[in-house]
Protein backbone atom coordinates (compact mmCIF):
# COMPACT_ATOMS: atom_id res chain seq x y z
CA UNK A 1 0.00 0.00 0.00
CA UNK A 2 2.72 2.34 0.93
CA UNK A 3 4.45 1.40 -2.14
CA UNK A 4 1.15 2.53 -4.14
CA UNK A 5 1.26 5.75 -2.25
CA UNK A 6 4.74 6.40 -2.96
CA UNK A 7 4.16 5.75 -6.76
CA UNK A 8 1.11 8.02 -7.09
CA UNK A 9 3.42 10.85 -5.11
CA UNK A 10 5.84 10.27 -7.86
CA UNK A 11 3.27 10.82 -10.81
CA UNK A 12 2.16 13.60 -8.65
CA UNK A 13 5.40 15.32 -8.50
CA UNK A 14 5.88 14.86 -12.43
CA UNK A 15 2.50 16.27 -13.35
CA UNK A 16 3.97 19.36 -11.06
CA UNK A 17 7.41 19.57 -12.74
CA UNK A 18 6.16 19.49 -16.00
CA UNK A 19 2.66 21.89 -15.43
CA UNK A 20 3.09 24.23 -13.30
CA UNK A 21 6.89 24.43 -12.26
CA UNK A 22 7.76 25.74 -15.87
CA UNK A 23 6.08 29.24 -15.29
CA UNK A 24 8.14 29.42 -12.12
CA UNK A 25 11.43 29.01 -13.54
CA UNK A 26 14.42 31.33 -12.17
CA UNK A 27 17.33 31.93 -14.57
CA UNK A 28 15.78 28.87 -16.95
CA UNK A 29 15.93 26.67 -14.29
CA UNK A 30 13.06 25.10 -12.15
CA UNK A 31 13.48 21.82 -9.72
CA UNK A 32 14.24 18.41 -10.28
CA UNK A 33 11.19 16.83 -7.95
CA UNK A 34 11.66 13.34 -9.71
CA UNK A 35 15.36 13.22 -8.64
CA UNK A 36 14.60 14.02 -5.47
CA UNK A 37 11.62 11.69 -5.22
CA UNK A 38 14.10 8.92 -6.94
CA UNK A 39 16.72 10.00 -4.08
CA UNK A 40 14.51 9.90 -1.31
CA UNK A 41 13.02 6.61 -1.35
CA UNK A 42 16.29 5.42 -0.17
CA UNK A 43 15.54 7.20 3.21
CA UNK A 44 11.98 6.07 3.20
CA UNK A 45 12.18 1.85 1.42
CA UNK A 46 14.25 -0.74 1.81
CA UNK A 47 16.66 -1.60 -1.04
CA UNK A 48 14.64 -3.55 -3.68
CA UNK A 49 11.74 -1.56 -3.11
CA UNK A 50 14.04 2.11 -3.32
CA UNK A 51 15.55 0.77 -6.89
CA UNK A 52 11.79 0.06 -8.30
CA UNK A 53 10.72 3.12 -7.22
CA UNK A 54 13.96 5.12 -8.49
CA UNK A 55 13.43 3.46 -11.83
CA UNK A 56 9.80 4.32 -12.09
CA UNK A 57 10.94 8.09 -11.70
CA UNK A 58 13.55 7.55 -13.86
CA UNK A 59 11.21 5.99 -16.86
CA UNK A 60 8.99 8.64 -15.92
CA UNK A 61 11.19 11.61 -16.87
CA UNK A 62 12.29 9.68 -19.68
CA UNK A 63 9.07 9.73 -21.19
CA UNK A 64 8.83 13.54 -20.33
CA UNK A 65 12.24 14.17 -21.83
CA UNK A 66 13.13 15.44 -25.11
CA UNK A 67 16.65 13.62 -24.49
CA UNK A 68 17.89 10.53 -25.60
CA UNK A 69 15.25 7.63 -23.94
CA UNK A 70 17.04 5.32 -21.42
CA UNK A 71 19.13 8.85 -19.93
CA UNK A 72 17.71 9.75 -16.77
CA UNK A 73 16.81 6.17 -16.06
CA UNK A 74 20.37 4.61 -16.61
CA UNK A 75 21.30 7.53 -14.03
CA UNK A 76 18.72 6.86 -11.46
CA UNK A 77 19.70 3.51 -11.15
CA UNK A 78 23.04 4.75 -10.60
CA UNK A 79 22.39 7.23 -8.04
CA UNK A 80 20.20 4.18 -6.48
CA UNK A 81 23.81 1.67 -6.09
CA UNK A 82 25.44 4.88 -5.06
CA UNK A 83 23.35 5.12 -2.23
CA UNK A 84 23.09 1.66 -1.39
CA UNK A 85 26.98 1.80 -1.33
CA UNK A 86 27.56 4.94 1.16
CA UNK A 87 25.09 3.39 3.29
CA UNK A 88 27.17 0.50 3.86
CA UNK A 89 30.25 2.66 4.61
CA UNK A 90 28.59 5.51 6.76
CA UNK A 91 24.85 5.08 8.36
CA UNK A 92 22.91 7.89 6.68
CA UNK A 93 20.33 8.07 9.52
CA UNK A 94 20.62 11.99 10.08
CA UNK A 95 18.20 14.48 7.62
CA UNK A 96 21.16 16.86 7.39
CA UNK A 97 23.14 13.90 5.84
CA UNK A 98 20.48 12.86 4.07
CA UNK A 99 20.35 16.52 2.49
CA UNK A 100 24.45 16.49 1.67
CA UNK A 101 23.67 13.25 -0.15
CA UNK A 102 20.95 14.93 -2.40
CA UNK A 103 22.79 17.84 -2.93
CA UNK A 104 25.77 15.71 -4.18
CA UNK A 105 23.39 13.48 -6.41
CA UNK A 106 21.31 16.92 -7.58
CA UNK A 107 24.78 18.99 -8.55
CA UNK A 108 26.55 15.37 -10.10
CA UNK A 109 23.35 14.79 -11.80
CA UNK A 110 22.94 18.46 -13.49
CA UNK A 111 26.72 18.32 -14.44
CA UNK A 112 26.27 15.02 -16.12
CA UNK A 113 23.18 15.74 -18.21
CA UNK A 114 23.92 18.96 -19.15
CA UNK A 115 27.90 18.12 -20.41
CA UNK A 116 26.03 15.32 -22.13
CA UNK A 117 23.99 17.49 -23.92
CA UNK A 118 27.22 20.09 -24.69
CA UNK A 119 29.11 17.05 -26.00
CA UNK A 120 25.95 15.84 -28.59
CA UNK A 121 26.45 19.39 -29.42
CA UNK A 122 24.05 21.69 -27.85
CA UNK A 123 25.47 24.78 -27.77
CA UNK A 124 25.09 26.06 -24.30
CA UNK A 125 27.55 29.41 -22.90
CA UNK A 126 29.97 28.46 -20.04
CA UNK A 127 28.19 31.35 -17.19
CA UNK A 128 24.19 29.87 -18.29
CA UNK A 129 25.52 26.21 -18.24
CA UNK A 130 26.97 26.90 -14.12
CA UNK A 131 24.19 29.36 -13.62
CA UNK A 132 21.77 26.33 -14.36
CA UNK A 133 23.43 23.77 -12.71
CA UNK A 134 23.86 26.37 -9.32
CA UNK A 135 19.96 27.12 -9.79
CA UNK A 136 18.20 23.89 -10.56
CA UNK A 137 20.10 22.65 -7.67
CA UNK A 138 19.54 25.23 -4.84
CA UNK A 139 15.97 25.29 -6.14
CA UNK A 140 15.80 21.21 -5.51
CA UNK A 141 17.14 21.60 -2.00
CA UNK A 142 14.81 24.54 -1.22
CA UNK A 143 12.25 22.21 -1.82
CA UNK A 144 13.38 18.61 -0.27
CA UNK A 145 12.47 19.52 3.60
CA UNK A 146 9.12 19.67 2.33
CA UNK A 147 9.09 17.17 -0.33
CA UNK A 148 10.29 14.76 2.76
CA UNK A 149 7.75 16.19 4.86
CA UNK A 150 4.95 15.55 2.91
CA UNK A 151 6.15 12.03 1.52
CA UNK A 152 6.39 11.11 5.19
CA UNK A 153 3.27 12.38 6.34
CA UNK A 154 1.31 10.60 2.95
CA UNK A 155 2.72 7.41 4.12
CA UNK A 156 1.39 7.49 7.20
CA UNK A 157 -1.51 8.75 6.70
CA UNK A 158 -4.54 6.86 7.47
CA UNK A 159 -7.45 6.88 5.48
CA UNK A 160 -10.06 6.12 8.72
CA UNK A 161 -10.82 9.93 9.57
CA UNK A 162 -12.02 10.35 13.03
CA UNK A 163 -14.39 13.35 13.35
CA UNK A 164 -14.01 15.09 16.38
CA UNK A 165 -17.91 14.87 17.19
CA UNK A 166 -17.81 11.46 17.78
CA UNK A 167 -14.55 11.68 20.17
CA UNK A 168 -16.05 14.05 21.72
CA UNK A 169 -18.98 11.84 22.90
CA UNK A 170 -17.13 9.15 23.60
CA UNK A 171 -15.29 11.18 25.95
CA UNK A 172 -18.27 11.72 28.16
CA UNK A 173 -19.07 8.31 27.91
CA UNK A 174 -16.13 7.22 29.12
CA UNK B 1 41.85 -18.30 -4.59
CA UNK B 2 41.59 -19.26 -8.27
CA UNK B 3 38.07 -20.62 -7.10
CA UNK B 4 37.26 -16.87 -5.55
CA UNK B 5 38.30 -15.40 -8.86
CA UNK B 6 36.05 -17.78 -11.18
CA UNK B 7 33.26 -16.83 -8.84
CA UNK B 8 33.75 -13.23 -9.19
CA UNK B 9 34.01 -13.31 -12.96
CA UNK B 10 30.93 -15.60 -12.73
CA UNK B 11 29.54 -12.70 -10.99
CA UNK B 12 30.17 -9.99 -12.89
CA UNK B 13 29.34 -11.49 -16.48
CA UNK B 14 25.89 -12.29 -14.79
CA UNK B 15 25.35 -8.37 -14.10
CA UNK B 16 26.38 -7.78 -17.56
CA UNK B 17 24.25 -10.28 -18.88
CA UNK B 18 20.86 -9.03 -16.32
CA UNK B 19 22.09 -5.40 -17.18
CA UNK B 20 22.24 -6.35 -21.31
CA UNK B 21 18.87 -7.73 -21.17
CA UNK B 22 17.10 -5.11 -19.16
CA UNK B 23 18.46 -2.58 -21.71
CA UNK B 24 17.23 -4.63 -24.43
CA UNK B 25 13.39 -4.76 -22.89
CA UNK B 26 14.13 -1.40 -22.02
CA UNK B 27 14.23 -0.20 -25.61
CA UNK B 28 12.37 -2.72 -27.31
CA UNK B 29 9.43 -1.39 -25.04
CA UNK B 30 10.11 2.58 -25.61
CA UNK B 31 6.85 3.29 -28.09
CA UNK B 32 5.02 1.42 -25.62
CA UNK B 33 5.49 3.05 -22.67
CA UNK B 34 5.90 6.25 -24.07
CA UNK B 35 2.34 5.77 -25.35
CA UNK B 36 1.13 4.46 -22.04
CA UNK B 37 2.98 7.05 -19.93
CA UNK B 38 1.42 10.29 -22.46
CA UNK B 39 -2.14 8.49 -22.68
CA UNK B 40 -2.22 8.36 -19.04
CA UNK B 41 -1.38 11.72 -17.99
CA UNK B 42 -2.53 13.46 -20.47
CA UNK B 43 -5.73 14.51 -18.45
CA UNK B 44 -4.24 14.88 -15.27
CA UNK B 45 -2.02 17.46 -17.19
CA UNK B 46 -5.02 19.72 -18.57
CA UNK B 47 -6.95 19.61 -15.15
CA UNK B 48 -3.47 21.01 -13.90
CA UNK B 49 -3.78 23.37 -16.81
CA UNK B 50 -7.21 24.19 -16.51
CA UNK B 51 -6.96 25.29 -12.56
CA UNK B 52 -3.36 27.07 -13.35
CA UNK B 53 -5.21 28.83 -15.88
CA UNK B 54 -8.31 29.88 -13.64
CA UNK B 55 -6.30 30.81 -10.59
CA UNK B 56 -4.27 33.51 -13.04
CA UNK B 57 -7.27 34.54 -13.88
CA UNK B 58 -8.44 35.22 -10.78
CA UNK B 59 -4.66 36.61 -9.61
CA UNK B 60 -3.91 38.80 -12.31
CA UNK B 61 -8.11 39.94 -13.00
CA UNK B 62 -7.17 43.95 -13.60
CA UNK B 63 -4.20 43.66 -16.04
CA UNK B 64 -6.46 41.08 -17.75
CA UNK B 65 -9.70 43.77 -17.72
CA UNK B 66 -7.12 46.24 -18.68
CA UNK B 67 -5.63 44.01 -21.59
CA UNK B 68 -9.10 43.19 -22.70
CA UNK B 69 -9.93 47.05 -23.18
CA UNK B 70 -6.65 47.59 -25.26
CA UNK B 71 -7.55 44.56 -27.38
CA UNK B 72 -10.79 45.74 -28.06
CA UNK B 73 -10.15 49.37 -29.15
CA UNK B 74 -6.97 46.89 -31.23
CA UNK B 75 -9.81 44.96 -32.65
CA UNK B 76 -11.81 47.02 -34.16
CA UNK B 77 -8.83 48.75 -36.20
CA UNK B 78 -7.86 45.67 -37.30
CA UNK B 79 -11.38 44.28 -38.58
CA UNK B 80 -10.95 47.55 -41.06
CA UNK B 81 -7.49 46.40 -42.17
CA UNK B 82 -8.98 42.58 -42.29
CA UNK B 83 -11.18 43.97 -45.25
CA UNK B 84 -8.97 45.84 -46.70
CA UNK B 85 -6.52 42.78 -47.16
CA UNK B 86 -9.32 40.72 -47.90
CA UNK B 87 -9.68 42.97 -50.98
CA UNK B 88 -6.25 42.74 -51.92
CA UNK B 89 -6.04 39.00 -51.73
CA UNK B 90 -9.09 38.38 -54.33
CA UNK B 91 -7.16 40.70 -56.70
CA UNK B 92 -3.62 38.79 -55.93
CA UNK B 93 -5.94 35.47 -56.50
CA UNK B 94 -7.44 36.76 -59.70
CA UNK B 95 -4.06 37.93 -61.36
CA UNK B 96 -2.50 34.17 -59.97
CA UNK B 97 -4.75 32.85 -62.04
CA UNK B 98 -4.22 35.29 -64.73
CA UNK B 99 -0.45 34.53 -64.61
CA UNK B 100 -0.80 30.54 -64.14
CA UNK B 101 0.99 30.30 -60.96
CA UNK B 102 0.87 27.36 -59.11
CA UNK B 103 -0.92 28.25 -55.98
CA UNK B 104 1.09 28.23 -52.71
CA UNK B 105 -2.41 27.93 -50.60
CA UNK B 106 -1.47 28.04 -46.40
CA UNK B 107 -0.92 24.43 -45.09
CA UNK B 108 -3.98 22.68 -43.23
CA UNK B 109 -3.09 24.00 -39.53
CA UNK B 110 -3.95 21.71 -36.75
CA UNK B 111 -5.06 24.00 -33.46
CA UNK B 112 -3.46 22.32 -29.66
CA UNK B 113 -3.39 23.13 -26.09
CA UNK B 114 -0.28 22.94 -24.36
CA UNK B 115 -0.40 20.69 -21.80
CA UNK B 116 2.97 20.07 -20.45
CA UNK B 117 6.56 21.02 -20.83
CA UNK B 118 9.42 18.21 -20.99
CA UNK B 119 11.15 17.90 -17.99
CA UNK B 120 14.87 17.84 -19.06
CA UNK B 121 17.16 21.43 -18.00
CA UNK B 122 19.29 20.91 -21.17
CA UNK B 123 16.53 21.79 -23.71
CA UNK B 124 13.24 23.50 -24.89
CA UNK B 125 10.17 22.31 -25.61
CA UNK B 126 6.21 21.58 -24.57
CA UNK B 127 4.00 18.70 -24.97
CA UNK B 128 0.50 19.41 -26.77
CA UNK B 129 -2.61 17.35 -26.46
CA UNK B 130 -2.88 16.15 -30.15
CA UNK B 131 -0.99 13.13 -31.98
CA UNK B 132 -0.79 11.22 -34.94
CA UNK B 133 -4.12 10.02 -34.55
CA UNK B 134 -5.05 13.81 -35.33
CA UNK B 135 -2.57 13.63 -38.55
CA UNK B 136 0.36 15.13 -36.50
CA UNK B 137 3.97 13.64 -38.29
CA UNK B 138 7.37 13.94 -37.00
CA UNK B 139 8.88 17.24 -38.57
CA UNK B 140 5.80 19.32 -38.71
CA UNK B 141 6.62 22.79 -38.02
CA UNK B 142 4.76 24.55 -35.00
CA UNK B 143 3.43 28.15 -35.19
CA UNK B 144 1.25 30.43 -32.82
CA UNK B 145 -0.82 33.31 -34.25
CA UNK B 146 2.33 35.59 -33.53
CA UNK B 147 4.92 33.55 -35.46
CA UNK B 148 7.44 30.48 -35.35
CA UNK B 149 7.22 28.57 -32.28
CA UNK B 150 9.10 25.18 -32.99
CA UNK B 151 9.15 22.09 -34.98
CA UNK B 152 7.90 18.38 -33.71
CA UNK B 153 9.62 15.91 -32.43
CA UNK B 154 8.03 13.07 -31.17
CA UNK B 155 4.16 12.20 -31.63
CA UNK B 156 1.94 9.18 -29.95
CA UNK B 157 -1.60 8.74 -30.81
CA UNK B 158 -2.81 11.71 -28.42
CA UNK B 159 0.17 14.01 -27.58
CA UNK B 160 2.92 15.67 -29.48
CA UNK B 161 6.62 16.85 -28.14
CA UNK B 162 7.41 19.95 -29.67
CA UNK B 163 11.23 21.34 -29.47
CA UNK B 164 11.10 25.52 -29.74
CA UNK B 165 13.29 27.80 -31.34
CA UNK B 166 14.93 28.36 -28.58
CA UNK B 167 16.12 25.18 -27.79
CA UNK B 168 19.71 24.96 -28.98
CA UNK B 169 19.61 21.55 -31.02
CA UNK B 170 17.39 23.55 -33.49
CA UNK B 171 18.45 25.59 -36.23
CA UNK B 172 16.00 27.63 -38.65
CA UNK B 173 17.30 28.75 -41.82
CA UNK B 174 16.40 32.34 -41.91
CA UNK B 175 16.85 35.74 -43.73
CA UNK B 176 16.46 39.60 -43.49
CA UNK B 177 12.81 40.55 -44.57
CA UNK B 178 14.35 43.92 -45.84
CA UNK B 179 17.59 42.61 -47.40
CA UNK B 180 17.00 39.10 -47.57
CA UNK B 181 20.51 38.64 -46.03
CA UNK B 182 20.29 34.99 -44.92
CA UNK B 183 21.69 33.32 -41.94
CA UNK B 184 20.78 30.38 -39.36
CA UNK B 185 18.20 31.20 -36.43
CA UNK B 186 19.66 28.74 -32.94
CA UNK B 187 18.40 29.20 -29.39
CA UNK B 188 20.40 29.71 -26.46
CA UNK B 189 17.60 28.25 -24.07
CA UNK B 190 17.25 32.11 -22.54
CA UNK B 191 14.91 34.17 -23.80
CA UNK B 192 16.63 35.39 -27.12
CA UNK B 193 17.74 33.63 -30.12
CA UNK B 194 21.05 34.19 -32.00
CA UNK B 195 21.41 34.12 -36.16
CA UNK B 196 24.80 33.32 -37.11
CA UNK B 197 27.04 32.55 -40.28
CA UNK B 198 26.54 36.79 -41.38
CA UNK B 199 29.51 37.77 -43.68
CA UNK B 200 31.00 40.73 -42.18
CA UNK B 201 29.32 42.74 -44.74
CA UNK B 202 26.10 41.50 -44.42
CA UNK B 203 23.13 43.83 -44.35
CA UNK B 204 21.23 43.90 -41.51
CA UNK B 205 20.35 46.92 -38.71
CA UNK B 206 18.92 46.52 -35.13
CA UNK B 207 15.27 46.43 -35.68
CA UNK B 208 15.18 44.38 -38.41
CA UNK B 209 12.44 41.96 -39.02
CA UNK B 210 13.85 38.22 -39.48
CA UNK B 211 11.73 35.42 -41.24
CA UNK B 212 11.82 32.01 -42.33
CA UNK B 213 13.80 31.76 -45.84
CA UNK B 214 12.26 28.13 -46.58
CA UNK B 215 15.37 27.36 -48.11
CA UNK B 216 15.74 23.87 -46.85
CA UNK B 217 11.66 23.04 -46.68
CA UNK B 218 11.24 22.39 -43.57
CA UNK B 219 9.55 25.23 -42.79
CA UNK B 220 7.21 27.24 -44.75
CA UNK B 221 8.75 30.56 -46.17
CA UNK B 222 8.00 34.24 -44.53
CA UNK B 223 6.91 32.94 -40.72
CA UNK B 224 7.93 35.69 -38.70
CA UNK B 225 10.81 35.06 -36.37
CA UNK B 226 11.69 38.08 -34.47
CA UNK B 227 13.19 41.56 -34.39
CA UNK B 228 17.03 41.82 -33.95
CA UNK B 229 17.96 43.80 -31.16
CA UNK B 230 21.78 43.09 -31.22
CA UNK B 231 24.43 42.86 -33.24
CA UNK B 232 27.58 41.61 -32.49
CA UNK B 233 30.95 40.04 -34.66
CA UNK B 234 32.05 36.08 -33.71
CA UNK B 235 35.25 35.52 -31.49
CA UNK B 236 36.90 34.27 -34.49
CA UNK B 237 36.24 37.67 -36.18
CA UNK B 238 35.41 35.80 -39.58
CA UNK B 239 31.62 36.34 -38.96
CA UNK B 240 29.17 38.44 -37.36
CA UNK B 241 26.00 37.36 -35.08
CA UNK B 242 22.47 38.80 -34.65
CA UNK B 243 20.99 38.55 -31.65
CA UNK B 244 17.20 38.37 -32.06
CA UNK B 245 13.82 38.81 -30.12
CA UNK B 246 11.63 35.73 -30.44
CA UNK B 247 8.00 37.58 -31.99
CA UNK B 248 6.45 34.55 -29.72
CA UNK B 249 6.72 34.68 -25.95
CA UNK B 250 8.09 31.19 -25.78
CA UNK B 251 7.87 30.96 -21.87
CA UNK B 252 4.11 31.34 -21.88
CA UNK B 253 2.52 29.42 -24.67
CA UNK B 254 -1.31 28.38 -24.27
CA UNK B 255 -2.12 27.27 -27.83
CA UNK B 256 -0.33 26.50 -30.94
CA UNK B 257 -1.38 25.68 -34.56
CA UNK B 258 1.11 22.90 -36.27
CA UNK B 259 1.58 23.56 -40.20
CA UNK B 260 0.81 19.92 -41.75
CA UNK B 261 1.42 20.91 -45.22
Amino acid sequence: MKIIRYLLLIVACAILQAGIFPYLKVYGAGPDLLLVMGGISHFLFVWPVSLFLSIFAGVLKDVLSLSGFGLHTGLFVAWSFCVRYLNRHIAIETDRLRVGVMAIILVLNAVITGSISVLRGTAIPWPRFLSMIAVQTLYSLLLLPNVIRFSRMSLTLSWKIRLPMFSFRKNNES
Amino acid sequence: MNLQLSKRKKRVAWIILIWLGAWAVFDFSQPLTRTLFLHALKHPFLLVRGIRREAGALFFFHHYYQEYQRLERENGLLQQQVLALEENRRENNRLRVLLSLKDASEGRMIASKVIAHPLDTWSSGIIIDRGSARGIKVGMPVVTYRGLAGRVMETVSGASKIMLISDPNLGVSSMVERSRQEGLITGTLGGYLTMKYLPQGADIEVGDTIITSGLNGKYPKGILIGKVIELGTEFSGLSRYAVVEPAVNLSNIEEVLVVSQ
